[in-house]
């Protein structure tokens, strides 16, 4: 058994404003081991983000608050820490790599500085050998270490991304959270910064906590599966779980709406329905207005999680019988 | 960068010559013969004839343009109908005056400004930014020349603290005239820095920072003070205009014998020679202020300055992808 | 089709009163606005006196029961001629941004929409913007002859070449959009596209703009006055009132005093509403 690293249990963030109350995390729970990847996976506005925030208690506050559940990191509750210690930690052992690596670069500092920077905070060195280690990883993520002293301005898409892993990874850090990284980026130069990932999470040994919509992404990188829905996990297991016996409904229409090429129909398989307002959630199953097999049952209560297999778990009142 | 100095500083006199034309025109059209002002009304058509010669005014509106255009490329601005002598001279005594006011007043307007704007963005919807942004709005919606009369009322008249009007024998006559000139500019320049700060504090790359580990105060010092800064020096490039067309008002308030109260007192003596001197001074001295600006821009912003070098800089190239 | 656009600017009305009235300050000087308006149109009803009745015997006394503000060195109502002189203040405001909204929005949008001019209108409007806009508008009203009209006209012009840009970037902006892509792609012409797609879409920031620029023009016009380019004596100008009451700064300080607040109120309430203005019509800037 692995060292445990991660373990996120019943998280819960909302938004506050004068206007309404965002639900936007409801009761997260995930665990992680040392080296191991997860994926996160749903639709846009499910609370993956605000969860890898949370994690670095970045959320924004306000109108962002952490209302409930634990975050341990190597033992350690996040939650509980200090800001001074919390800072130690951002970037040094977790770190994380944003969405856009168009606007995650400060304009007016060259990429050396910012690689740079991070380096001195985390390790008692010169700026002379911090500016050398920028360099180092400049080269590590493909990149000629010459190119430090210009500014992301200069640099293209794909290369700001490598940029923003070179800045995430320079400090070695045991856990990295990448919140959909390559997005942003042409589907040719997505591969290239996915690959590059795997390699460097293999080299240093990285957790890594993988947030996507996309389930080819997951399917190259990550060893686990969560599936989250209106700020829950409704499906977590391994990969295997998960693309070989996917349980819950919404796992299923998420599977059936990608584009297949071999069974060649008519159209693309769509979920009804629309995404529900985390500020208005619905009783019950979070579901359930979409969901094909919903019963009067999923409207009200909480649904239950059912272990299919010790590594797969499913949040749906269906499978509560076969157990 | 100095081919971009030099390019500025030869655009300048175009600008010149372009505001010669407007004001030299406008002023044509002014009612009234300089002669019979100077003269008399009685003046004999000879005397006129004589006076116009000696003061360089007869002829058509093209030769008299003509003449003023060749006189301003050797820096000859005419003689002021009043003194008859040479506008320039008259200029050079009173321009230190209004240079060293308006440079403690911008110097105050820059400090103010920015602190609270700071404050301001950093405290948001708290006390101290109600405040703060409630004086800039009195700030920007109070008249100069009645800010100015209401401190010789309160020092001068009531409290008998600050002489209400002087220049140059104690440093007492540079207080009111500061303020009243300075307040002004630092409500503009405190509204610029506050919103110009909130939005780079929402900034994706300021999460970024913040990510690294790097410090609350770090983050502000660092990373959004410089971007935020882009916007603030633009609108104290326009302030100095504002400055130096204050400066009139505010000389005539405390008498101090500066440019401003020169062009005040031409303007009502109909002496156009000299009112086309201080107009001409005054753009000549924005435009070279402006020009100070776009340079220090170039320092705060390095893709300004990529755009200025872009001639002979290197096009960005592509670094080996994982090399 | 007529109704449903008409319908569906009534929400978009009633979307920015709703986010307008949500901020406080700016509904407080838009009521200070309507305020000073009323009294402006109703001047001879509020008025206790008139502007220029002069009575010797009641010179230069201070605020009481029978003169809220006072009386100045020819015994007329402080209060009266305040009231009168808010006509001024106001249709310099309205009317000088009217004149540069006109003239600037005219040559932005030529300039926007015919490259070949744009260069040559926004270089001479970079001129103009070279001089300081109260230099600009001092030098026009002395070569018009100081009145009313004219200070208007100056306090006008001199700012049309920042309308100009105003418009221009926001008709730049417009221009690229799809829906006057499809305009022209069914055929329609310049003039229509500008007139029915262009105009309406680029008012937002011109509103803006507008109102903020009306504070700047009371301002601009008042300090005309109080340096003597503007609106001659006895006519109740507030600047103008400033100037005369200069003199008996030490006697008779609310003479200087409250003709202040006047502008000051004035130029608040267009400030606030201008602000608020920008935070409801610009999603920019929305929290």
């Amino acid at each position: 058994m692995a060292e445990k690293i991660l373990d996120v249990k019943d998280l819960e963030i909302r938004y506050v404003t004068d206007e309404e109350t965002v639900k936007a995390v409801n009761g997260i729970s995930f665990t992680l081991e040392k080296g191991e990847s997860i994926g996160l996976v749903g639709e846009t506005g499910a609370g993956k983000t605000t969860t890898a925030l949370g994690i670095l208690r970045l959320v924004p506050d306000p109108p962002g608050e952490i209302v409930g559940g634990s975050i341990e990191f190597k033992g350690r509750q996040l939650l509980d820490l200090t800001e001074k210690e919390m800072r130690q930690i951002r970037g040094g052992q977790i770190s994380m790599i944003f969405q856009d690596p168009m606007t995650s670069l400060n304009p007016v500092m060259t990429v050396g500085e910012q690689i740079a920077e991070v380096v001195l905070l985390h390790n008692k060195i010169s700026k002379a050998e911090a500016r050398k280690k920028a360099m180092e990883m400049l080269e590590q993520v493909g990149i000629p270490g010459e190119r430090c002293d210009e500014y992301p301005h200069q640099f293209s898409g794909g290369m700001k991304q490598r940029v923003v892993i070179a800045i995430a990874l320079a400090c070695s850090p045991e856990l990295l959270i990448a919140d959909e990284p390559t997005t942003a980026l042409d589907v040719t130069i997505q591969a290239q910064v996915l690959e590059l990932m795997r390699k460097l999470k293999q080299e240093y040994n990285t957790s890594l906590i993988l947030i996507t919509h996309d389930l080819g992404v997951v399917a190259k990188i990550c060893d686990k599966v969560a599936v989250v829905y209106a700020g829950e996990v409704i499906e977590s297991g391994t990969l295997k779980d998960i693309y070989t016996d996917k349980r819950h409904p919404y796992t299923i229409g998420l599977f059936d709406s990608l584009p297949d090429i071999e069974n060649d129909s008519e159209s693309l398989k769509v979920i009804q329905g629309m995404v529900p307002d985390p500020s208005n959630l619905p009783d019950g199953c979070k579901f359930h207005p979409r969901c094909p097999h919903a019963t009067e049952a999923c409207k009200t209560g909480v649904m239950p999680s059912i272990q299919v297999s010790e590594t797969h778990m499913v949040r749906c009142n269906r499978f509560s019988a076969e157990v | 960068m100095l081919k971009f100095i030099i390019k500025r500083l030869l655009w300048i006199i175009p600008v010149l010559i372009g505001v010669t034309v407007i004001v030299f025109t406008i002023l044509y059209f002014s009612p009234g013969d300089p002669a019979y002002l100077a003269l008399g009304d009685n003046a004999t058509p000879e005397a006129v004839e004589a006076y116009h010669i000696e003061m360089g005014i007869d002829g058509s509106y093209a030769t008299r343009l003509g003449r003023t255009l060749t006189g301003l490329l050797t820096g000859d601005l005419g003689l002021s109908y009043r003194s008859r002598t040479p506008v320039m001279d008259e200029l050079l005594v009173r321009f230190k005056v209004t240079l060293d006011i308006s440079a403690w007043s911008i110097v105050l307007g820059i400090i103010l400004g920015i602190l609270f704007g700071i404050v301001s963005a950093l405290k948001q919807n708290t006390i101290w930014d109600t405040l703060a942004t409630g004086c800039a709005l009195f700030g920007i919606s109070m008249p100069m020349f009645w800010q100015g009369l209401m401190l010789i009322l309160l020092c001068s008249v009531y409290l008998n603290i600050l002489p209400a009007s002087g220049y140059g024998s104690t440093w007492k006559q540079m207080v009111m005239p500061v303020i009243a000139l300075g307040v002004n500019s630092s409500a503009t320049i405190m509204r610029t820095t506050r919103s110009s700060m909130l939005e780079v504090l929402r900034q994706d790359y300021i999460r970024t920072a913040k990510a690294k580990g790097q410090s609350y105060y770090l983050v502000i010092m660092r990373h959004a003070l410089k971007n935020a800064m882009i916007p603030i020096v633009t609108v104290i490039g326009l302030q100095f205009g504002t400055l130096l067309a204050g400066s009139i008002v505010c000389e005539s308030i405390f008498s101090i014998g500066g440019v401003g109260k020169y062009l005040v007192d031409s303007m009502n003596s109909r002496d156009y020679a000299a009112v086309q001197g201080c107009v001409l001074m005054i753009a000549f001295v924005s435009a070279v202020l402006n020009l100070i600006v776009d340079i220090i821009y170039t320092y705060i912003d390095p893709r300004m300055k990529t755009m200025y070098n872009s001639v002979k800089s290197k096009k960005p190239k592509k670094g080996g992808a994982a090399a | 089709m007529k109704k449903s656009v008409t319908e569906k600017k009534h929400t978009m009305l009633g979307e920015i009163w709703r986010r307008f009235k949500k901020n406080r300050q700016a509904v407080i000087g838009l009521i200070v606005l309507i305020l000073f308006i009323l009294i402006a149109v109703f001047a001879p009803v509020v008025a206790p006196y008139g502007y220029d009745d002069q009575d010797a015997s009641r010179a230069m006394m201070r605020p009481c029961t029978d003169y809220p503000f006072g009386t100045d060195n020819l015994g007329r109502d402080v209060m009266s001629r305040l009231i009168y002189g808010s006509r001024y203040s106001l249709s310099i405001g309205f009317l000088a941004v009217g004149i540069s909204v006109i003239t600037g929005g005219f040559l932005g949008i030529i300039a926007a929409y015919y490259p070949k001019l744009d260069n040559i209108i926004m270089r001479t409007m970079d001129l103009f913007m070279a001089i300081p806009q109260m230099l600009l508008a001092m030098c026009i009203v002395s070569a018009l002859g100081p009145n009313l009209f004219n200070l208007m006209l100056a306090v006008g012009l001199s700012s049309t070449p920042k309308f100009a840009r105003v418009v221009r970037a926001s008709v730049l902006s417009t221009r690229e959009q799809e829906f006057v892509e499809a305009a022209r792609a069914i055929g329609a012409s310049n003039t229509r596209i500008i007139l029915r797609h262009i105009i309406p879409n680029s008012m937002a920031p011109l509103i803006v703009q507008a109102t903020l620029a009306m504070a700047g023009a009371v301002i601009s016009a008042s300090a005309l006055s109080f340096l003597g380019f503007g609106v001659a004596p006895p006519m109740p100008e507030w600047g103008a009132m400033l100037s005369a009451g200069r003199k008996y700064i030490r006697q008779a300080p609310y003479l200087t005093v409250i003709p202040g607040l006047a502008i000051m109120a004035i130029v608040y309430a267009l400030n606030v509403v201008g602000d608020g203005l920008r935070d409801c019509l610009d999603p920019r800037l929305k929290k």
